[in-house]
């Protein structure tokens, strides 16, 4: 099996950075922040929460990046933090909602929208934003463990057996999520497909 | 192999499989075929084509990951402590306000009197058997495990069956037989950890590799082969590690770096096995790592390929 150019320099960046290095692991930062972030901000569902995300997955990494062995890729690694941390924040949100004076700082907004951009009529965009909305609560809808199952599969692209590496469970588990999470997002569309 | 007799409510579970390419490739020819016969499936595929092409997620703010970017390296470089989020000062007296709540509250709860002293029973009365038992290192009172039955004879004697258990402690060199044959026994008990620790024990065998019993390799082997713990099959390969490199455990490693499931213990036995590099196999197990799926495994073999000139 052949070593791509791009892995070798990865590696070579990974053991440098485990040596110390910080440049080495700002450059692996900005192999996949990009990932990190688009993650981050479908898990969390808003902008501000995203953000946290992103700042606590990449110094957490760079805290436990001496643990890292080469078992999984390093994106995969960061995407199991970033998961991780997703569902955490997910948590604390759902428990400050008990004290309402704590939740107006970071308004819901959509991190999915319908892409049909390229179309300039008005009303379609008057129907993306709508779509979107629908969107964005047929997800709220799902679980923490299929919300993450969801956007790595479909967002990530990443295949069903590395999300089972990132979320530390059997592809056949992945694969019932999936399913689940299709299910239940296609009941919350239904207005939307049926038309 | 697609299931035979297989209907449409099936076959439109496999359409989310499809759309992602998730399909083995017979189920895949399976539902093709399929959805040339049957419209009802067609039309549900169009329906999930629908969702799936109008949920792609929007694209990035490019401007907004550059400045989380920036203040992530700001963070790295000065390394300081992440920063609280900004919070309205009447949130902050909110929370500060249910702190004291709870801190008056639990001052409260604790303020309790002190149960006075209790004199305990004597518990090995309770839970050992009463009568010590001789045994061969002297007399010793066994615990009660369990009571089995209890009754009561016509000639005025009660009848009690019951188990009991003594922990025994066994202590002595990793090279005599006796400890070796405990560690073999441990080495199929049920609890992980007890499993684990036997085989790290056997480390320890390191200082008299003469005194290795070909029965515990065998059980190392075995459990090299059959163990599902990664981290206990990731000690059994340290152990290996440690002993003195003979042909038969090269070759169990060699076989471990190429079957073996977990990529950590493949990354493992690959180390133990270029940890030597005069071995005169070296370059066989370094070519065979050059088809390995991790690309560290396949890196360091190439690093080490060309360093010995072998390439």
């Amino acid at each position: 099996m052949e070593i791509s150019e791009r892995e070798q320099a990865e590696v070579s960046l990974i053991l440098r950075a485990q040596q110390g290095e910080e440049r080495a692991f700002e450059e692996l930062v900005k192999r996949h922040d990009e990932s990190v972030l688009r993650l981050a901000l479908s898990m969390t569902g808003n902008r501000c929460d995203a953000q946290d995300v992103y700042q606590e997955t990449f110094l957490r990494a760079f805290a436990k990046l001496h643990g890292f062995r080469f078992e999984s890729s390093f994106k995969t690694w960061l995407l199991r933090i970033a998961a991780n941390q997703s569902i955490n924040v997910r948590r604390k949100r759902r428990l400050r909602s008990f004290f309402p004076l704590m939740t107006a700082e970071c308004e819901s907004d959509n991190a999915f929208l319908f892409i049909a951009d390229d179309q300039p009529d008005p009303d379609d965009d008057i129907r993306s934003e709508e779509i979107g909305r629908e969107i964005a609560a047929a997800l709220k809808r799902l679980s923490d463990r299929e919300r993450s199952v969801f956007c790595l599969r479909h967002e990530q692209q990443l295949k069903l057996r590395e999300i089972a590496v990132v979320l530390n469970c059997a592809e056949g588990t992945v694969k019932n999520l999936l399913f689940r999470a299709c299910r239940k997002l296609r009941i919350g569309l239904k207005s939307f497909v049926e038309e | 192999m697609a299931k035979k007799g297989k209907g449409c409510s099936e076959y439109q579970q496999d359409l989310v499989l499809l759309y992602y390419n998730e399909l083995p490739p017979a189920e895949k020819k399976a539902l093709h075929a399929h959805l040339t016969e049957c419209a009802a499936c067609r039309q549900e595929q169009e329906k999930w084509t629908t969702i799936f092409q109008n949920t792609a997620p929007a694209s990035l703010d490019h401007e907004w990951l550059r400045q989380n970017r920036q203040a992530l390296f700001y963070r790295l470089r000065g390394h300081v402590r992440p920063a609280f989020r900004q919070r309205p000062v009447l949130v902050w007296a909110f929370q500060a306000g249910v702190l004291a709540v709870l801190l008056i509250f639990s001052f409260m709860l604790g303020r309790h009197e002190r149960p006075s002293d209790v004199s305990a029973p004597a518990l090995n009365d309770l839970f050992t058997a009463g009568r010590a038992v001789a045994t061969e290192i002297g007399s010793m009172s066994p615990f009660l495990l369990g009571i089995k039955k209890i009754t009561a004879n016509p000639d005025g004697t009660i009848e009690i069956s019951y188990q009991m258990m003594n922990d025994m402690r066994i202590q002595g060199r990793p090279s005599e037989p006796e400890v070796q044959h405990i560690l073999r026994y441990a080495m199929q008990n049920d609890d992980a950890g007890v499993r684990l620790h036997a085989v790290k024990a056997t480390q320890l065998l390191a200082e008299t590799p003469e005194q290795v019993e070909q029965t515990t390799v065998a059980a190392l082997e075995t459990i090299l082969e059959d163990e599902a713990n990664v981290g206990i099959r990731l000690a059994v390969i340290k152990t290996f590690a440690v002993f003195s490199s003979t042909p038969r455990i090269q070759a169990l490693l060699f076989k471990t770096m190429l079957h073996d499931s977990s990529e950590a213990v493949r990354i493992q036995a690959f180390k133990s096995l270029t940890e030597h590099e005069a071995s005169g196999e070296l370059e066989q197990y370094l070519n065979s790592a050059q088809a390995d799926s991790n690309v560290y495994i396949r890196l360091k073999s190439l690093d080490l390929l060309k360093r010995k000139e072998l390439l």
